[in-house]
């Protein structure tokens, strides 16, 4: 049956500006599919042009910047770690059957991203300034991972074991280059390291901010670089590009 | 020998809480004065967070001897020399002698 939430093949294509055969090819790869009526023609459900037509990099970091947050697809949303950790599952076998994407490449993209967003319930526990958990968006056709909290931010987590910290920068230069060793009372991990490690020696980029502090690893192998950015950003915010 | 599969906690193990959560599920069925060698066949993906909290309490558990089986999985060869570098016990020391064998 034909809702009215449902457009014809034309329609979809002026609302994604491609054009109808790109929707013809799209159906074929499985990108997008349509519902066929009664006479065989295509109906496209407004919700899922509308998925497409999500610039990922803006929701993300509307998130992790407002004063007031933006309502988010519930499929982006992960209020609770175990959420999130299912989902990193569940990119890292689509990265598995991608086919454009080898099987260590689909490791490491999953450590990284499962890394990133695991750092962000481990270090707010349960001191969330106003909305917890993280958002949580990837897609695999764009490379391109999206994550967002609205925490504390860096600074302030590493501060509890480094009082002298006084920037975002050196906070951040902390925390993907140090190795911190203590494990009482807070237990610290060293992923970011791995992270850099791995983005540094990989066609992977890193775009991170926490405050007004930005790590900026290129894609494609190279270092990693520590900037001020004009904007602030409440806790964190990663675009990962693959 | 004892050997543990990582597998069957999962393909993707991420996260602290849950490498905790792994150990206590498999400690009934481990013997203290039997080494255990870790299997990462069929893993996609361990996190180095999750990695160090898991060793953590087994190399505790046993003393020390806990052995990790040669392996191609990128995040685990990834993570382990940081997890060398950032400990001095017994987590240190069984990567350093998983890193030499596959060297």
């Amino acid at each position: 049956m034909v809702t009215e939430k449902k457009v014809r093949i034309g329609e979809a294509a002026r609302i994604l500006n491609v054009s109808v055969q790109t929707l013809r090819n799209w159906e074929k790869s499985g990108k997008l599919l349509a519902e066929r009526s009664k006479g065989k023609q295509r109906y496209y459900s407004l919700q899922n042009l509308h998925k497409l037509t999500l610039n990922l990099q803006m929701l993300g970091l509307a998130w992790a910047k407002s004063s007031l947050p933006p309502e988010l697809p519930n499929e982006y949303y992960c209020e609770r770690s175990d959420r999130f950790t299912s989902r990193v599952a569940k990119m890292g076998v689509e990265l598995q059957n991608a086919g454009s994407i080898s099987e260590d490449m689909a490791s490491l993209l999953t450590l990284v991203a499962g890394e990133i967003g695991d750092n962000s319930f481990a270090h707010n526990g349960a001191n969330w300034p106003d909305i917890p958990g993280v958002f949580y968006a990837y897609d695999i056709d764009k490379r391109l991972i999206v994550l967002a909290d609205r925490g504390r931010g860096v600074k302030a987590t590493l501060r509890q074991i480094r009082p002298s910290l006084t920037t975002d920068m050196d906070a951040l230069k902390v925390a993907f280059t140090e190795i911190v060793s203590g494990r009482s009372p807070e237990k610290r991990g060293n992923g970011l390291k791995v992270v850099r490690n791995v983005i540094e020696s990989k066609e992977i980029g890193l775009s991170f901010r926490s405050g007004i502090g930005l790590v900026d690893i290129p894609i494609g192998p190279g270092l990693m670089q520590i900037r001020m950015t004009d904007e602030n950003i409440r806790g964190t915010y990663a675009v990962i590009l693959f | 020998m004892q050997t543990i599969q990582l597998k069957k906690f999962g393909t993707v193990l991420i996260s602290r809480p849950a490498g905790l959560e792994a150990f206590n599920a498999i400690r009934p069925q481990l013997n203290q004065d039997t080494p255990i060698q870790i299997d990462f066949d069929e893993v996609l993906t361990v996190t180095p967070s999750w990695l160090d909290e898991f060793l953590t309490h087994l190399t505790d558990y046993n003393n020390g001897k806990v052995e990790l089986l040669p392996t191609k999985n990128a995040s685990v060869l990834a993570s382990l020399p940081v997890l060398r570098e950032a400990r001095n016990d017994f987590v240190s020391a069984t990567v350093l002698r998983a890193m030499e064998r596959m060297r």
